[in-house]
Parts: structure tokens; sequence; C-alpha cells
């Protein structure tokens, strides 16, 4: 019996069950790094729009790069840089950051963050240049400020145009999450490989993963679209 | 009264104003003509602080301003005595044209949602765009987008309401129902407007007073009848020709 069906429903269900206690890793990742990735994505493409000094540069290098960047490398990049930066700073002047008690799946959180908010960054930049200048002029002429104009004419505008992308990304950083095993954290996909190695019933773990991620997706998707 | 001095502007090495002096009588309309790259819209733009002039002042009734060295609040003091009419309407495309003329209302001179909207109706009734309130931007033609506009303007009482080229970017069809609201507005509201314009039948009906520009100078200044009928300078004629022997063109 158990030699002639192609795949076995007895992993299929082993693999949810131990899978299933790594969903909220998963999810935790996503939403830290999306939450961050706002307020990092706010910060670099208000720096842009506004042309802030040294800000606005440093928010120009910021997106080149991490939107150049595979997510993978850039975790890497973070995963083995960090310590070596904070051992420098230490030589040079002598504070000592902890870094060897931070959990490895904050350092994931940097890295994920650092892509997601480049992404986020592009968006709310476009989201508000997709606003007609002419309509900010029309604001200010009727005597409005400038934080006035953005909050009734700019914002209401660029939120509907930014809507849909953000939601996007969102699911796209959701599935980024499935790279961070590479640094050692241990989320959904990664739960799935420490559990094959047992066994080696590679298709139904995969398949039970997969099912895992479009069902969040689809419950993400519908959430964001409300 | 506006009085106007020594409006002075440059783009880099290129002086667009320089030196323009204005005077317009309260309840008066004053129309600045000139060929287009004279100025015209530039030096509006300057009055309610969208450009920032290299030099000038103004005075608006008992309000006197630097044009380059105001401060954010005298700037917005201005800009609540003043409207502005723009080439390409600028309606707020996330409200209603019944929304688009309270904003002002509610969020700059904070009335009561019910006075706002009561005044709202009022003004877009006096531009013929009764039965439009609920209609958003994109549902509406060039000339009715430029109606609301100019109800936006009025709602606000200004002192001024600038127009900048206000039937520029109308197909030809819609700018009689344009110049037709401003001229009402002009004549029952008594308005103080300055309007900058290529429509020379609109100026030689509506006008009190006629600007003429050209490279950043007033060449010619005074009513209706003596810079149109009977310019002096040669600038005027060549600009009235062009004009006038096109209009002879379409009526053949």
């Amino acid at each position: 019996m158990e030699s002639t069906s192609i795949i076995s429903f007895q992993y299929i269900s082993g693999t949810f069950w131990y899978v299933l206690g790594y969903v909220k890793v998963t999810l935790w990742l996503t939403f830290a790094s999306v939450g961050f990735g706002i307020l990092l994505g706010l910060i670099s493409s208000v720096a842009q729009l506004n042309r802030i000094p040294v800000l606005s540069q440093l928010a120009d290098v910021f997106v080149i790069v991490c939107r150049s960047l595979p997510n993978m490398v850039l975790l890497y990049l973070v995963y083995y840089g960090l310590p070596i930066l904070f051992l420098a700073l230490e030589d040079q002047t002598g504070v000592h950051v902890p870094y060897e008690k931070v959990p490895v799946s904050l350092v994931a959180v940097v890295g994920l963050t650092l892509h997601t908010g480049a992404y986020l960054s592009e968006i709310f930049r476009a989201a508000n240049q997709s606003v007609p200048k002419g309509q900010v002029e029309a604001a200010l002429a009727i005597g409005m400020t400038w934080a006035q104009a953005s909050r009734r004419v700019v914002l209401p505008q660029a939120a509907v145009f930014a809507l849909p992308l953000f939601a996007n990304q969102f699911l796209n950083t959701m599935k980024s999450t499935s790279i961070v095993f590479v640094i050692t954290v241990v989320e959904l996909l990664g739960s799935a490989k420490l559990y094959v190695e047992d066994n080696s019933a590679y298709f139904e773990a995969y398949i039970v993963v997969a099912l895992i991620y479009w069902s969040l997706g689809i419950v993400l998707n519908l959430s964001l679209n409300d | 009264m506006i009085e106007i001095q020594n409006v002075r502007k440059s783009f880099g090495d290129r002086e667009i104003l320089k030196g323009i002096d204005m005077t317009v009588p309260t309840g008066s309309v004053t129309v600045i003509l000139g060929p287009s790259g004279s100025g015209k819209t530039t030096f509006l733009r300057t009055l309610n602080f969208l450009e920032k002039a290299d030099a000038g002042q103004m005075t608006l009734n008992d309000i006197t301003v630097d044009l380059h060295k105001a401060s954010k609040k005298e700037i917005l003091n201005i800009r609540r005595h003043t409207s502005m009419v723009f080439q390409m309407y600028n309606l707020f495309s996330n409200m209603t044209a019944l929304e688009n003329v309270m904003e002002g209302l509610v969020t700059v001179k904070q009335m009561k949602q019910s006075e706002a909207r009561a005044k709202a109706e009022q003004c877009l009734e006096a531009v013929g765009m009764k039965g439009f309130e609920a209609y958003y931007p994109v549902q509406l033609s060039g000339g009715q987008q430029q109606r609301v506009g100019i109800a936006r303007a009025i709602a606000m009482d200004p002192a001024v309401i600038l127009f900048d080229e206000p039937t520029s970017a109308l197909e030809p069809e819609l700018v009689g129902e344009v110049l037709g609201a401003i001229k009402n507005i002009a004549r029952e509201m008594h308005v103080t407007m300055i309007v900058v314009t290529h429509e020379i039948a609109f100026a030689k009906e509506v006008a009190d007073q006629v600007i003429f520009m050209e490279q950043g100078v007033i060449v010619e200044q005074g009513t209706a009848k003596e810079v149109i009928s009977n310019p002096r300078e040669d600038w005027t004629r060549q600009f009235l020709n062009r004009y006038l022997g096109q209009w002879e063109d379409y009526v053949i």
C-alpha cells in the first residue's frame, strides 16, 4: 500500500502538525518587517520628496542599494556584517553592544525591513507624486497650510494609489520570510526542512508548506482589500 | 485697492519680470494681455506666493507685504485674502463639486458644515452649476470644471481673484460659458479681479483697465478702448493684429 501511492497522507498530516507552530514565526517576521518597513519607507520618501539635505541623499543611496540587492544577500550582509561593525565600534570607543544576546530572528527582521522599506519608500513616493501638483497649489491658494493640503487633498488620493501596491509588497515580504532559514531562523519553510530530514518525504512537506503560504496569502489579501 | 510695485523675477539667467507696477481699484477688472512668455502668469503667481518674486511689494487693502521676504504668516494671510482660478482648473479630484467649494470654507474659515454647504450651493448657482453638486471633477466637462473652480474662488470672499488664463485649456465652444460666468461675477458681485487671458473680445467688454505686457515689462496701459481700439505701441498693434486676424479667419 505505502509503496504504491505517490504521496503519503500520513506524512502530510505529520508535517502539517509539526510546521503549524512555526506559522507564527513567519507571521511575526512579516508584520514586524512590514511595520518597521512602513516607518523606514515613510522617513525615506518624505526626505526625498522634500529634498531634506543629507537625509535625502542617504535615502537615495538606501533605496537604490536595497532595491538592487537580492534579499538573501542583504540578509547575509546584515547577519555577518553587524557583529563586525559592533566589534569595530567597540575597538574604537570601548562601548560594548551586546549583539551576541540579540536573537537571530531580530537580525532577520532587520534584513527584511531594509528590503521592504526600500520598496515601500518608492511606493509612497510614487503615490505622492501621482497627485497633480496643481491641486496642492489650489489648496495653498485658498489659504490652506501645507499640512492641511497634505491631509485633505494629497493623502486621500495618494492612499488610493498606494493601497494595491502596498498589498502586493506585503505579500512579497511574507514570501521573503522563507529565506531567513539561511541565517538559521526557523520559520515555516525552515521547520519543514528540519522535519523531512528524518523521513525524506520532501514532496509531502513542500505541499503542506505551499498550502499554508497560499492560505496566508488569501487571508492577508482579503483583509487588505477591505 | 491693490498697489503692486516693482515686481522682479528671474529664472536662472532669464529675467522674466523686469519691474512691474500696477494699481487695481477695488471692484474693478484688470485684464493683462500679452504674448506667451511675456511673464503674465509668473506675475500673477508672485502675488499669492506660488512663485517667490526676487523683489516687489504689494499693498492689499490695509496689508502691505514684501513679495520677496514675506514670512510664512504673512504669506498665509495674503492667500486668505486672495483666490486663484487656474488654467488647468486644479479641482480636488477626491471631492465632489460641492465639497470642492466647501473645502476652503470648512478647513480655512472654519465655518460650520451646514453654513458652508449653503454658501457653496449659492456660489455654484452663481456660476450656473446648480444641479451638479454631487458630481466629481472627472464627470464634468472642462468648462464645468472651470466654473466650479470659479465658485471655489468666490466662496472665500477674497479681496481679489487672480485668473490665470482661465479659458486657455478649453475647447472653443466651452470658452463662452466660462467667460460668461466671470462676467456675471464681475458685474453682480463687484469682486476685484486681475485676469490674464488671450480673449481680446472679453477684455474689451469687461475690463476697466487693460495692461499689455511684453518681455517682462508693461508696454501699454489704459482703458480697454485706449489699449485695444487705439494701441499706441507697435508691440500691442502686432499682437492684436495676430489675434484679431485669427478671428477674421474664423468668420470666413
